[in-house]
């Protein structure tokens, strides 16, 4: 486990090795210097973020493997989709910084933010679908702003993303004939069509049956694994997250702590320890016993793509 | 009276700074129509929603507007024995001050609230954050149009409202009060100056298409995203449009020279 942008998928070992051994918080720099290495896709480091006399954030660092689905987790007002927020450069931090794919994306200007973003696709959680265009439209956007394709090219795209998604048969439907469900699925499809290099995912499997949780799940990881996308999601969905989790990020007073759902499963830090016993209770009491030891039992052997 | 100065200073600035921040708005969407990509379609559908469903209120208010002027003209121009300049009386109040001046109400309380409710809703569900993400500039795609669309239905409205008003104003003069078609027309056409009467009125319906569509996807644009953010950024449009099309109003024509 670690404190910051920590070990990735490579566990404490190589945190420790980065710092030269030694543990605890992350110092400012340090991130900076990882995500030079390109170690994490997606870095912030010391961020202090707030809302009138709300602090959302206190000096928040983590980072996010390239090429790795992170899961973050955390209770209700935590910050997780301000963290995406910052992420896609929609907030602007207070301090610190926030890289991007390499850049520092706190300083650039909204112009800049946009050459970027065409490396980003995000999800939102009630999909964002514009309202005066149909899901086939809303989906074709991206493909029809930012690429010369032919229109035949753009529709046979959009349909087979709208297919990944279950929603063939809703391609000429407006935003608003829609369930909360599908616009969240449509919204997917929009915000992979262009093949983003990174994809932010706030509450997918949210309102979604489990028919379609394990839907947008085998997609999510498909995606992942065959085109090498880094995935950050945040999810109220613990089953989902720990099937799907290279990386657990749980923001918790502020901060943030990550590591291998393994590890932060078993961890004893008393911040978790509220969290995960009311969560894991919640979730597996009656199906495979109580609590922790049904959540380490579902956790695959080998998290997908990992080393 | 020192805390009272302290807040008069306080308001002056937060009025500052609304006019800097609403100018800075109104160059990027300058800027966002200026360079391309020129969104035509777009631009076609905003033109139908703000100009076309605009019609049946523009028109029916038009022609009552001139029923009731002709009918309040007869009565005075009749005491002086002068009813036969009704159609002066009623063309030079129409065209050059009510025409433009109750479209402008009328479009800010139809088209313009329509506009910043619409655009208020998109801030509250993510819409437009959903295109910055997709890096399209929502000025550019959402707001530019609506702007845009305003600045051309306005004089267009303003047209259609004057020649139902002179439609209304003949109905009751001539068919209803017993007044001679030809005197109201001679009267009327005499006393037209196309500088005048007509580019000014074109001149304040376009003025006013402007300050209205851009207060109007100003307060959509600028709203918070809450639904009572959505309900004050249609009220605040309403408001602030309907008092600056009337300040301006006052403005152009002394500009103009009565």
């Amino acid at each position: 486990m670690d404190q910051g942008p920590g070990a990735g998928d490579r566990g404490v070992g190589s945190l420790e090795s980065a710092l030269g051994g030694r543990r605890g918080a992350w110092q400012p720099g340090e991130a900076m210097a990882l995500a030079r290495g390109d170690e994490f896709r997606v870095a912030l480091d010391g961020v202090v973020f707030g809302r009138g006399q709300r602090r959302v954030f206190e000096g928040l660092s983590c980072g996010f493997p390239r090429g790795q689905i992170s899961v973050v987790l955390g209770g209700s007002g935590s910050g997780k989709s301000t963290l995406l927020r910052l992420i896609g450069g929609l907030e602007r931090a207070d301090s610190g910084s926030v890289r991007v794919a390499g850049e520092d994306i706190s300083r650039l200007t909204e112009r800049e933010l946009f050459r970027t973003r065409a490396r980003i696709g995000m999800l939102f959680q009630h999909g964002a679908l514009l309202d005066s265009l149909s899901v086939f439209d809303n989906v074709a956007l991206p493909l029809r702003e930012h690429t010369q394709l032919a229109e035949p090219e753009i529709a046979a795209e959009v349909r087979r993303r709208l297919a990944a998604v279950g929603l063939q048969d809703a391609e000429a439907l407006l935003p608003g004939q829609l369930s909360g469900g599908m616009n969240r699925r449509a919204g997917l499809a929009r915000a992979i069509v262009t093949d983003p290099e990174i994809v932010l995912c706030d509450e997918p499997f949210s309102g979604l049956d489990p028919v379609n949780v394990r839907r947008i799940e085998a997609l999510l990881a498909e995606l992942n694994e065959r085109l090498g996308l880094t995935l950050i999601i945040t999810s109220h969905h613990i089953p989902s997250s720990l099937r799907m989790a290279h990386r657990l990020v749980f923001l918790v007073e502020g901060t943030a702590i990550a590591g291998p759902p393994r590890e932060l499963l078993e961890s004893d830090d008393p911040r978790l320890a509220g969290f995960l016993a009311a969560e894991l209770s919640e979730t597996w009491e009656g199906e495979n016993g109580p609590g922790l030891h049904a959540a380490l039992a579902s956790l695959p052997a080998r998290p997908r793509g990992a080393a | 009276m020192r805390a009272a100065i302290e807040v008069l200073g306080l308001r002056s600035v937060e009025l500052v700074e609304q006019l800097g921040r609403l100018a800075t708005f109104c160059g990027e969407i300058a800027r966002t129509l200026a360079l391309p990509p020129y969104r035509v379609r777009r631009l076609v559908n905003e033109v139908f929603d703000a100009g076309v469903l605009s019609l049946a209120i523009v028109c029916l208010s038009g022609a009552t507007v001139g029923a009731v002027l002709a009918l309040q003209g007869y009565n005075s121009l009749t005491t002086f024995g002068a009813e036969g300049q009704l159609g002066a009386v009623v063309g030079h109040t129409l065209i050059r001050e009510l025409g433009p001046v109750l479209t402008a109400l009328l479009v800010t309380g139809r088209a313009g609230s329509a506009m910043a409710a619409e655009i208020a809703s998109m801030v509250q569900t993510d819409q437009l954050d959903g295109l910055r993400m997709m890096s399209i500039d929502p000025v550019d795609f959402v707001v530019g149009p609506k702007a845009l669309a305003m600045l051309i239905v306005m004089p267009l409205l303003n047209a259609l409202f004057i020649a139902f008003a002179l439609f209304g104003a003949y109905t009751v003069g001539v068919e209803l009060l017993g007044l001679d078609g030809g005197s109201f027309f001679t009267s009327l056409e005499g006393s037209i100056d196309f500088e005048d009467h007509v580019a000014q009125s074109f001149t304040k319906a376009v003025v006013f298409g402007w300050v209205v569509g851009l207060l109007a996807t100003y307060r959509g644009y600028t709203s918070e995203p809450t639904s009572a953010g959505v309900s004050r950024a249609t009220t605040g449009t309403v408001v602030v449009g309907s008092v600056s099309v009337l300040v301006l109003d006052y403005i152009i024509t002394a500009l103009w020279g009565v």
